[in-house]
């Protein structure tokens, strides 16, 4: 039975989605089996591509929506809520 | 069928298969497939991503990369070619397009590139530079196969090139490889340069017919008029076919007249010389029976590795000339660089607004020094064998002259001085090939030994035309009046001084020109190589008497038409089996 989970983030990190916090976001999303979208204004992603990811021009502050659909959807959300709102929160933190 | 105008670099016409080289810095043309070769297309995508990829993870992986801000690139550098819905795009753009691999992965990771560029935030904005550098490790892959097809060609090709490098073109099939065609070029690219050694037609300057040629299509090359015609039609073709077997057998009847001198039917003896670049092309001007080296171009041995040559390996080209020739006499020009040839710190020179009437030629001789005078010594260490003298191009004022003279002179002395023989007697020249330098012509004359017209340059600014330039390139015309009242008033001046004459450029191998030059006085042609059969089958054919005539009745026509239809009558009547 497929779970639906969505969580809304700000990005904190000081250069927002780019290629290497976007590297991160896609290897940790490919980990799931679940569907993994990310919307930032109108522009939806394939959480899953790095293409797609870095197409979002999402910087700094940028209000993201994350939408997890399949089996371990809920599973998908909290590695995601981890990863963007501290691991790469403390990896902006390094390169300072 | 597309016909393609560009410029002629080499004479001869070739029909065959193509074989489509991309170039991998510039752009990937866009070349359509069939429905059948969609898979291997996208086949070829996903061995040039796989191949990308491992050698990003031998990067990544080999123990010089210290740094984890460096692998960390190359980590998204992969993450990013592994990208599923990067790949589906291209592998749609295959078959939803028709496209090739090469011009799907390009195009498409172009457009990534240039939305990138467009975004608001920088450090996003920032990946499309390496977006570009990750098209380009993809696209080797697939240029470097496609490369790889012109050396083991194995039936008649012809080459449809962006441009070739010099390596691509040493490493060329000469037995198979028929004829070139590249976009872009001039006279001295390597294209032309190496097609006239091979004795292979080519067209250069095509400008998009790396666009329109598929590879396996058939196509024409006229190296004889400049065009290039893609996927003829079979009446054109009949016609090409038909023209080229012409062609073949006039060769045989001209190779006929190789050790026959070029004399007049009234008996005065006219000396045809070769053109050449390479040094491999002195062989080709003796095969068909050329009796010296009138213009030595030496810009190769500077475009060629993009650096100065050394005086070694300057002096190895001259002697190798110098020995293919024997005795016979062997004009070296100096460097003609600048304008299109550009190279050794070339930037300065990509930003002139006018390049032609810029920084080139002598000018830059004169400028740098050191490398003249590098070129110079060169020139003279090979003056103790044959009959070498030295020329130098675009002479616009005496002071140029006079200057080389002083450092011809000084690098004379050097060598005196370390105790190196040299030809103290070498004899100067200089081109012809402005209208100042033709008005200038008896005081020039006084400076040198001989002088060549150079006949392409002085149509060129005479007329103000530069022929690259499409739309006044039909202003560019041998027959104009001012250009024949200038070249008359150069012959004048120059027989009168008692100075050597001949005259390089088109002109030259052109029969209808050759009457009017021969009719004002000139007795030296130096041309093409692959020209000479035919030029001294001309000469055999017509008397100076004729010629004279035909040149005053030219003095005073008004219009190029005028003294086209002049011409080109006389010579239906005098050559009329090559009309």
């Amino acid at each position: 039975m497929a779970e639906v989970r969505e969580i809304h983030l700000e990005l904190k990190n000081e250069d927002g989605l780019h290629m290497r916090p976007a590297t991160l976001f896609t290897e940790l999303a490919t980990r799931f089996r679940s569907k993994i979208e990310v919307s930032h204004k109108d522009f939806v992603a394939d959480g899953k591509s790095i293409m797609h990811i870095l197409m979002l021009g999402a910087g700094p502050g940028a209000k993201l929506k994350i939408t997890a659909s399949g089996e371990d959807a809920e599973d998908a959300i909290n590695a995601i809520h981890d990863l963007v709102a501290v691991k790469m929160f403390d990896l902006s933190q390094e390169q300072q | 069928m597309k016909v393609i105008k560009g410029i002629a670099v080499s004479p001869g016409i070739a029909i065959a298969d193509a074989i489509v080289l991309d170039s991998g810095e510039i752009r990937i043309p866009r070349r359509r497939i069939t429905e059948a070769i969609v898979r291997e297309e996208q086949d070829k995508v996903r061995s040039a991503f796989a191949s990308a990829v491992l050698e990003l993870r031998n990067f990544q992986n080999s123990p010089d990369v210290h740094e984890k801000n460096v692998r960390d690139i190359f980590a998204s550098h992969k993450a990013f070619l592994k990208d599923r819905v990067l790949r589906k795009r291209i592998n749609e753009r295959v078959r939803n397009e028709l496209v090739t691999a090469e011009y799907a992965i390009s195009s498409v990771m172009r457009e990534l590139a240039e939305y990138f560029s467009s975004l608001k935030d920088v450090y996003i904005r920032q990946r499309a530079s390496d977006i570009y550098s990750l098209e380009r490790r993809v696209l080797k892959y697939l240029i470097d196969a496609v490369q790889q097809d012109i050396q083991t060609v194995s039936k008649d090709t012809v080459i449809v090139a962006h441009d070739l490098t010099p390596s691509q073109t040493v490493s060329l099939n000469r037995e198979f490889v028929k004829g070139f065609a590249t976009d872009v070029g001039g006279r001295t690219s390597h294209t032309a340069i190496v097609a006239r050694a091979l004795g292979i037609p080519a067209v250069v300057a095509l400008e998009h017919i790396t666009d329109f040629a598929e590879p396996g299509v058939t196509v024409i090359i006229d190296g004889n008029r400049g065009y290039a015609i893609v996927d003829p039609d079979e009446k054109t073709l009949l016609e090409y076919r038909g023209l080229a077997k012409d062609m073949k057998r006039l060769k045989k009847q001209f190779a006929a007249l190789k050790d026959k001198e070029a004399v007049t039917r009234d008996g005065v003896k006219i000396t045809i010389l070769g053109n050449i670049e390479l040094p491999d092309e002195a062989e080709l001007v003796l095969k068909n029976g050329g009796e010296g080296i009138g213009l030595y171009r030496t810009e190769f041995l500077y475009l060629k590795d993009g650096r100065e040559p050394s005086v070694q390996d300057q002096l190895r080209a001259y002697k190798e000339v110098s020995r293919i020739m024997g005795s016979r006499p062997v004009v070296i020009r100096t460097m003609d660089l600048g304008a299109d040839k550009v190279v050794l710190g070339g930037e300065e020179f990509t930003h002139e607004h006018n390049p032609v009437l810029g920084f080139k030629s002598i000018r830059f001789c004169l400028e740098n020094m050191d490398m003249f005078k590098n070129q110079l010594r060169a020139i003279l260490l090979a003056s103790g064998c044959g009959t070498i003298s030295v020329m130098i191009p675009m002479v616009t004022n005496l002071y140029e002259v006079r200057q080389t003279k002083m450092l011809l002179r000084d690098v004379m002395e050097d060598l005196a001085e370390e105790g190196i023989s040299y030809n103290s007697d070498i004899k100067f020249g200089a081109m012809i090939e402005t209208p100042s330098a033709a008005i200038m012509s008896d005081r020039l004359c006084r400076n040198v030994d001989f002088v060549s017209i150079g006949t392409n340059d002085l149509i060129q600014y005479t007329l103000a035309v530069d022929r690259a330039n499409e739309r006044v390139a039909t202003l560019y015309n041998p027959g104009d009046p001012a250009v024949l009242r200038l070249l008359r008033l150069s012959v004048d001046n120059v027989l009168a001084a008692g100075c050597g004459l001949s005259v390089c450029g088109e002109m030259a191998s052109d029969p209808e020109f050759i009457f009017f030059l021969l009719g004002i006085g000139v007795r030296t042609l130096s041309i093409a190589p692959a020209m000479i059969p035919e030029i001294k089958k001309v000469i055999l054919s017509v008397s100076i008497e004729e010629c004279r005539r035909l040149a005053e009745e030219a003095r005073d026509m008004c219009f190029p038409a005028q003294v086209s239809n002049h011409f080109r009558a006389a010579a239906m009547k005098i050559l009329p089996e090559t009309y």
